[in-house]
């Protein structure tokens, strides 16, 4: 392990590893982020492992675990190169063709490609749709990159801005470059991030620390897990950049503990950083002197608002406190603190490497550069994606995203996660930035986008978030604490068919409370799922209250299933399939739901056929009574019964 | 925690509903509003704690804010607006009651807080609908089995005082949360009961919750706020003089609380101020005269106690009579005493009780600095860069004023304890000496050497201020620190970086307790103590001074009125000028009475014949007194003992006259406390049966002997005290009232001292360092002191259920290998003697006390510590078991 003492010895060590570097050796890059993890991809690659030796092939090819590429949807993802043939959901069982074909025989094992429609065969990853339409800035390098190697990171550049900064760059210079880049916080409130540096870095104190927030916890959102699993490094480097500008030589990253491999791999690259220099005392020999500690958090979504976090790192219950003094001013030990979510460190060392006017080349007036999204609930092709700031919603959502499965209609998207709101169908083609969102009525939020369909009830979406909050509320305050929970009351009331005419107006009436008087942003923001499901879906609402129905005919309560007599085949596969054996019926007999038995799962629904369309999910209707038992299906009209 | 004042800022302007006014740069906009009667309402504030933020009930609308700010929380700004109650901000408040009643027991019929409670009083301010959201109550919990607090855990707010007053102020931790969200509870950790989580009943949750959910457990003549008649008063056990809200109904005593920012005390009390007063209410207390054992009407007893003074007077002379006085004695009480003895009955023989332990400590102050009294006070403490705390254990002893140095260590102050045992303090303080019994000298010759070693002594100071240098530095001049160390048993490193620590602070605080006068050397441990402040420039300045800590809530006022043979008001005795004055005052030859004894000389002059008469007022020297089978043969030889009391005390056994006397809830005077604050005592309850109040019984026995005193209360007696003693000149009870004035107060106009031996030329005397005289020791040796439950001999609180519920009767602490040696069990009962004497006590296993040293408390009456104490030392002690 090199010791690196200054920018000209990391620089050299890099060409090194460059002239190293065998052009055109074969290697396999295997994606190892979380979905492809899920996906099996420690099996893939032991199966790689294995067929490269029985193929005579193991010390002619490399194995390359990365990041995640982001289109988890089809994991686990193999890229091998420099062909760069990209393979999709590969398994195990597929390894010993993809290396005589691709590895062997230099050929492209077709069914492992991905497949568009009107092209056909796509083998390049960057030609799949999913990836036309982004800007992968930051996570871009994230599938060339072995995380727990630092030499693949330097390799392709890393650490170059860190250099840069400390020697041809004043902790000021640094500063201002990133206040000129107009760089907001991607952790959800937006704050200018050179104004926030600027803060800590004057406040008097000398103690200051900077702070990576890992806290990352809304439903369905894995941006920052992903960089820190696939790019520590990275963050690091950003890291080290901020600490230099503002002038902390401690850092800590605070690091959910349900994120184990984001903590391995950031362990393992922390050590590493320390070994090469870059890291500890004088870091690259510069004098400047810093070194990161992890702190695991306990699982407690709140901890990812600041004083919370910072109360953690001391040790305390992860419970906010009254921001009087701003954590940038009085935080960690009542030291001065800048914290900045992971992809805000993440994108510093862009900044600083292409230098401000690069960046704000990017994205719109208020927004600069790009944004990581992830891309998840009723859409086709889920993952994380990196666009521009300002690319309309309807892109990422169709383009991107390829559009709602089964062909349903679109009915919203969740942005922000449960601090934010829908985006209705109307207002789909809003442009994805800080401003637009947050006049749309929702927010940018840490990046969750959360596709809903025509199958989804707004008023159990609400519901949703509200039990999510109000369990992760940390009881502190009593307008989060109790109002929350009254909230959850009754949307759950709605969702039931046990609400009361007027409850609309109550919940609105609770949430003005909870948003005006709670003390952190969960809970000041926690009425968003509510009110803009309001004031885009009240119909909904109001159907749920006033007709005990459920337009969606989603909110078990308030659906029933029922076999229409007239068109039921008497094909037996409801009968078979229900689970609570509600379903009472014989060959050529009309089939019964016994409505006091049936859970309402709605597999009878799904699973009649189409032809017949026998079974009706009824809401907000009287169940016809059924008819008796044993009458026989009634003679098809044209005669071609089966 | 400094007193309300200018901090010589400059004001700022802001608009507050409407109206411009003024404050000062850092106050909050509650501070602020509450300082101009504008009432914002909280739930989660208490001035002790730092903001909270929770209750959301402060919230105010400020001009230009993104939402309502907490009150409680934001610091004002020059120019803001603030509306604190506008129909918006109502309507939230209204809604966060709603939003807590709607699962809260609402069992105020049978709640302690009734009457009290913020809640409901706030619910019915703010106009709230019962429960608009539906109720959910939750199932009833408490009160659980701990003798003094209960906790209703259904009742609870969640708005944390409770969990943070034990964390912020007592340094404890008793109370926590417990889930999250919805589901948040608090309760002690894995809800054990309190008295397994270090809970030391002091009571401080109950003060602060601003519900029922912790409270003082219910007792049978329990009364709701609007029932009892509440007082202010001071408490009248230790020398801290804190303020008590004395809540009584139907002429009894049946409730003591605090008053936030009230008092030195600011609201915090301990166990025995909160909870130990059912003493006044004793199945024995004695509130009749008696005359040789029987009841007698008060003009019998006195004729009686006048007859039996007059002859001995007649016979051997006035210096044949002397006085002991107990440290809870009125300043007024004391003052008359005096005057009865120098006056009317001719003797200086008066002195108090504690004066025998501080004997040593006294004289040594007197010798070095002029002055015995505590220099400065809690109020500066916190401006203290280290505090040296020396054979003082102040959590048991002074539990609040402990609470100061308890805050100093939360902000990271090097707090320096130097005591045998691990005392709390010990267990918190960057530094514990461990020390050898009898050597604290070595420590602070080491401490000193090292100082002077590394050249930290503040020598302008010494050349300018004090003297006596240059024998001190003779004293030292062969002293090896590491020699020193090792004599004392503590380690040199840490010895050395405690010295450097006390050295480099800007300011420094000693305390000296009662621990280092259990030594032979106690007068030059005290000199040295001294010695060292001098070196490091430490007195008479904010945060530095000697606290040389009193053992009762009038020590220090007893001292000043006179009660020392030594001592007249406000003077020596030597200092003929006041003496002079005295004497034209009181119309009475001063210079003509012999030179009285003190309480440590007594036991000898009346076994040597030459005292015959002794009246004791609220003293219990059969007890108090070391070798209790010689001092119970002294008192028994007597030709007269009067003992004025409430109860049946072990000297009152063989009183020839009991004068009933007042407890200090049914007294009426002043106290002046450790610090040199001066506070009333004012009667809660009417004097019980036919006891009367101490200083109308002194004004009896005087006239009874031939005076014609006429003093209608404690006021006029004040008044004329205020004519004499030139440091009380100030002093009135309209200034008294609610101010803190610390004497001297010399004027009128003056609000006190604060600090004394400012720098103003006088000199200061260094006393040379003794070498320490360690003995070695062929078995135990015999630690005693106060633990917090009960005070001095226990006479009232082993008479109180509210200290008798937690510690019942002394337990001999053990150290774990000692007692596996002696193969003593926790509880199991020892022989403790020494020589003939012997006590009989359970044993306490803990490692709070170091191996070779056993610790008893002398609180106990069945096993009296003072016979195992012979005048001085640490005594050797056998142990064994029974």
């Amino acid at each position: 392990m090199p010791k690196l003492d200054s920018g000209a010895a990391l620089e050299s060590f890099r060409q090194s590893l460059q002239a190293a570097q065998e052009a055109q050796r074969p290697c396999v890059t295997i994606c190892s982020g979380t979905g492809c993890h899920a996906s099996r991809s420690d099996k893939v690659n032991a199966a790689f492992v294995e067929q490269l030796q029985a193929q005579g092939l193991a010390d002619k090819v490399d194995i390359k675990r990365t990041g995640c590429h982001g289109f988890c949807e089809l994991g686990t993802i193999v890229a091998i190169l420099p062909q760069e043939v990209t393979y999709l959901q590969v398994k195990p069982e597929d390894v010993a063709e993809v290396v005589t074909t691709t590895l062997v025989e230099g050929g492209v094992v077709e069914r492992l490609v991905y497949h568009d429609a009107v092209i056909g065969a796509i083998p390049r990853e960057d030609d799949i749709p999913f990836y036309k339409p982004q800007t992968p800035l930051v996570f871009g390098q994230n599938r060339y990159i072995d995380p727990c190697d630092i030499d693949s990171y330097i390799v392709k550049g890393g650490y170059a801005a860190l250099a840069k900064a400390l020697f041809s760059m004043s902790p000021d210079e640094v500063l201002n470059e990133v206040k000129a880049s107009e760089l907001r916080g991607r952790g959800g409130g937006g704050f200018p991030t050179g104004a926030k540096w600027k803060t800590t870095k004057e406040a008097a104190d000398p103690v200051k620390y900077v702070v990576v927030n890992a806290d990352e916890g809304d439903p369905g959102a894995f941006m920052d897990r992903s960089l820190l699993e696939g790019n520590p490094h990275r963050v690091i480097e950003g890291l080290i950049i901020g600490a230099y500008a503002i002038g902390a030589h401690q850092g800590y990253v605070y690091v959910r503990q349900e994120y184990p491999i984001a903590v391995d791999n950031l362990t393992v690259a922390l050590q590493q950083a320390r070994e090469y220099g870059l890291l500890g005392d004088s870091v690259l020999g510069s004098g400047f002197s810093f070194d990161i500690a992890i702190h695991r958090g306990a699982g407690a979504f709140v901890s990812g608002e600041s004083s919370a976090l910072m109360a953690a790192i001391e040790g305390h219950v992860g419970e906010p406190r009254p921001k009087y003094v701003r954590t940038a001013v009085s935080g960690i030990y009542g030291h001065p603190t800048n914290l900045n979510n992971v992809e805000t460190w993440a994108t510093v060392p862009l900044i600083i490497e292409n230098g401000s006017e690069w960046f704000r080349g990017i994205g719109t007036e208020g927004s600069k550069g790009t944004k990581i999204f992830s891309l998840v609930g009723k859409v086709k092709n889920t993952g994380l994606v990196e666009v521009p700031m300002g690319i309309p919603l309807r892109q990422v959502v169709f383009d991107i995203g390829g559009g709602i499965p089964k062909d349903r209609k679109f009915k919203a998207v969740q942005t922000g996660g449960p601090s934010g709101g829908v985006i209705p169908e109307k207002m789909i083609d809003v442009r994805v930035d800080f401003d637009d969102l947050s006049a749309a009525g929702s927010m940018m939020g840490s990046g969750g986008l959360i596709v809903m369909d025509e199958d989804t009830c707004m008023v159990d979406t609400a519901r949703y978030y509200l039990n999510f909050l109000s369990e992760e509320s940390c009881g502190k305050c009593v307008p989060c604490r109790e109002g929350i929970y009254q909230m959850l009351g009754l949307l759950t009331a709605m969702c039931e068919g046990t609400s009361q005419p007027g409850d609309i107006e109550r919940l609105e009436e609770i949430s003005g409370v909870v948003k005006d008087f709670s003390l952190c942003a969960l809970g000041t923001t926690a009425p968003n799922p509510v009110l803009s499901t309001l004031a885009h879906f009240r119909d909904e609402y109001e159907a749920h209250v006033n007709e005990k129905r459920c337009p969606a005919g989603v909110c078990k309560p308030l659906v029933n299933y029922y076999i229409d007599p007239d068109k039921c085949r008497a094909c037996m596969l409801c009968f078979k399939e229900c689970p609570a054996a509600a379903i009472t019926g014989a060959r050529r007999e009309i089939h019964i739901i016994d409505q006091s038995k049936c859970t309402k799962c709605g597999a009878c629904f799904d699973v009649c056929p189409s032809r017949y369309n026998a079974v009706a999910r009824l809401s907000g209707v009287p169940v016809p009574e059924p008819v008796a038992a044993g009458t026989p299906v009634s003679p098809r009209k044209g005669g071609d019964d089966e | 925690m400094s007193p309300a004042g200018s901090n010589g800022q400059e004001m700022i302007t802001l608009t507050l509903n409407g109206r411009e006014v003024q404050a000062q740069p850092g106050q909050t906009i509650l501070e602020v509003a509450r300082g101009e009667g504008v009432d914002i309402p909280t739930l989660c504030y208490d001035t002790r704690l730092e903001a909270y933020g929770a209750c959301r009930m402060c919230l105010v609308e400020v001009e230009g804010a993104r939402g309502p700010m907490a009150a409680c929380g934001t610091k004002v700004t020059a120019g803001m607006k603030v509306e604190t109650h506008t129909p918006k901000i109502a309507k939230l408040r209204k809604f966060v009651l709603e939003l807590l009643l709607t699962n809260h027991p609402l069992d105020c019929p049978v709640c302690e807080a009734a009457g009290e409670c913020r809640l409901q009083d706030y619910a019915y301010e703010y106009l709230v609908d019962m429960t608009p959201w539906g109720w959910r109550p939750p199932s009833q919990q408490g009160p659980g089995d701990h003798p003094n607090i209960a906790h209703y855990g259904s009742r609870c707010i969640l708005c944390g005082r409770c969990v943070r007053i034990c964390r912020e102020v007592m340094s404890i931790g008793c109370w926590g949360y417990l889930n999250r969200g919805y589901d948040s509870e608090v309760d002690t950790p894995y809800r054990l009961p309190l008295q397994e989580v270090g809970c030391v009943s002091c009571g401080q949750c109950v003060s602060t919750c601003p519900v029922g959910a912790i409270a003082g457990q219910r007792t049978p003549q329990g009364a709701r706020a609007w029932q009892t008649t509440q007082t202010a008063t001071t408490c009248s056990y230790c020398a801290d003089g804190c303020r008590l809200m004395v809540h009584s109904f139907r002429d009894k005593v049946v409730r003591v609380a605090s008053q936030e920012q009230k008092g030195v005390n600011g609201g915090n009390l301990c166990i025995k101020g909160r909870f130990a007063h059912q003493y006044t209410e004793a199945a024995d207390r004695v509130t009749t005269p008696k005359v040789a054992g029987a009841d007698a009407t008060w003009d019998a007893a006195l004729k009686a106690a006048a007859e039996k003074i007059a002859a001995i007077k007649q016979a051997n002379g006035g210096q044949a009579v002397a006085a002991l006085l107990g440290t809870n004695v009125t300043n007024e009480t004391a003052y008359l005493a005096q005057k009865l003895m120098r006056t009317v009955v001719g003797s200086n023989s008066v002195d108090s009780i504690d004066h025998a332990d501080s004997l040593a400590v006294e004289k040594a102050l007197i010798d070095t600095l002029g002055t015995d009294a505590i220099t400065n006070s809690r109020y500066d403490l916190a401006e203290a860069g280290a505090i040296l705390v020396l054979g003082a254990n102040l959590s048991d002893s002074d539990p609040v004023l402990a609470l100061t140095v308890v805050e100093a260590l939360r902000a990271n102050t090097p707090v320096i304890v130097v005591d045998p045992r691990r005392t709390e303090l010990a267990g918190k303080a960057k530094y514990h000496l461990a020390v050898k019994p009898g050597a604290d000298l070595a420590v602070l010759r080491a401490m000193m050497r090292h100082i002077l070693d590394l050249k930290l002594q503040d020598a302008a100071f010494i050349a300018a201020d004090t003297t006596g240098f240059a024998a001190l530095e003779e004293s030292l001049a062969g002293v090896d620190v590491a020699a020193e160390a090792a004599i004392a048993g503590v380690d040199a490193a840490l010895l050395k970086a405690a010295a450097v620590d006390f050295a480099q602070a800007a300011a420094a605080a000693v305390f000296i307790g009662p621990g280092i006068d259990q030594g032979t050397q106690g007068y030059w441990t005290a000199g040295a103590a001294v010695s060292l402040a001098l070196l490091t420039g430490n007195v008479g300045r904010p945060g530095s001074g000697i606290y040389a800590v009193k053992a009762g809530a009038n020590s220090q006022g007893l001292i000043d009125m006179g009660v020392r043979p030594d001592q007249v008001p406000g003077a020596r005795l030597a200092d003929s000028d006041a003496v002079a004055k005295l004497e034209a005052a009181w119309g009475s030859d001063l210079t003509s009475v012999a030179a009285g004894v003190n309480a440590a000389e007594l036991v000898s002059a009346i076994e040597s014949g030459s005292i015959k008469a002794l009246y004791v007022i609220g003293a219990d020297p059969a007890l108090a007194l070391p070798d209790d089978a010689r001092t119970r043969a002294a008192l028994a030889k007597l030709e007269c003992l009067m003992v004025q009391d409430s109860f049946p005390t072990d000297t009152a056994a063989s009183a020839g006259v009991f004068l009933a006397s007042a407890v200090a809830f049914e007294d009426e005077g002043s106290f002046t406390n450790g610090e040199r604050f001066v506070q009333r005592v004012r009667s809660a309850a009417p004097v019980a049966g036919s006891s009367m109040q101490d200083w109308a019984i002194v004004q009896k026995l005087a006239n009874a002997l031939g005076a014609d005193w006429v003093y209608t209360g404690p006021a006029d007696v004040m008044r004329e005290i205020s004519e004499l003693n030139a440091d009380y000149r100030g002093i009135t009870y309209a200034k008294i009232d609610e101010a803190k004035v610390q004497v001297p107060c010399v004027a009128d106009d003056c609000d006190g001292t604060p600090i004394l031996l400012t720098r103003d030329g006088k000199d200061c005397a260094f006393m040379p360092a003794q070498p320490a005289e360690v003995s070695p020791g062929a078995a135990y040796t015999l630690l005693t002191g106060s633990v917090k439950e009960h005070h001095a001999t226990g006479v009232r609180t082993r008479r109180s259920s509210g200290s008798t519920g937690l510690v019942a009767d002394a337990r001999l602490e053990v150290n774990p290998a000692d007692a596996a040696g002696l193969g003593i069990a926790e509880g199991g009962k020892v022989r403790v003697s020494a020589g003939v004497a012997w006590v009989e006590v359970e044993a306490a296993v803990t490692d709070r006390v170091p191996a070779g040293c056993v610790f008893l408390p002398g609180f106990s009456a069945a096993a009296p510590a003072a016979r195992l104490l012979a005048a001085g030392g640490h005594p050797q002690v056998s142990v064994a078991k029974i």
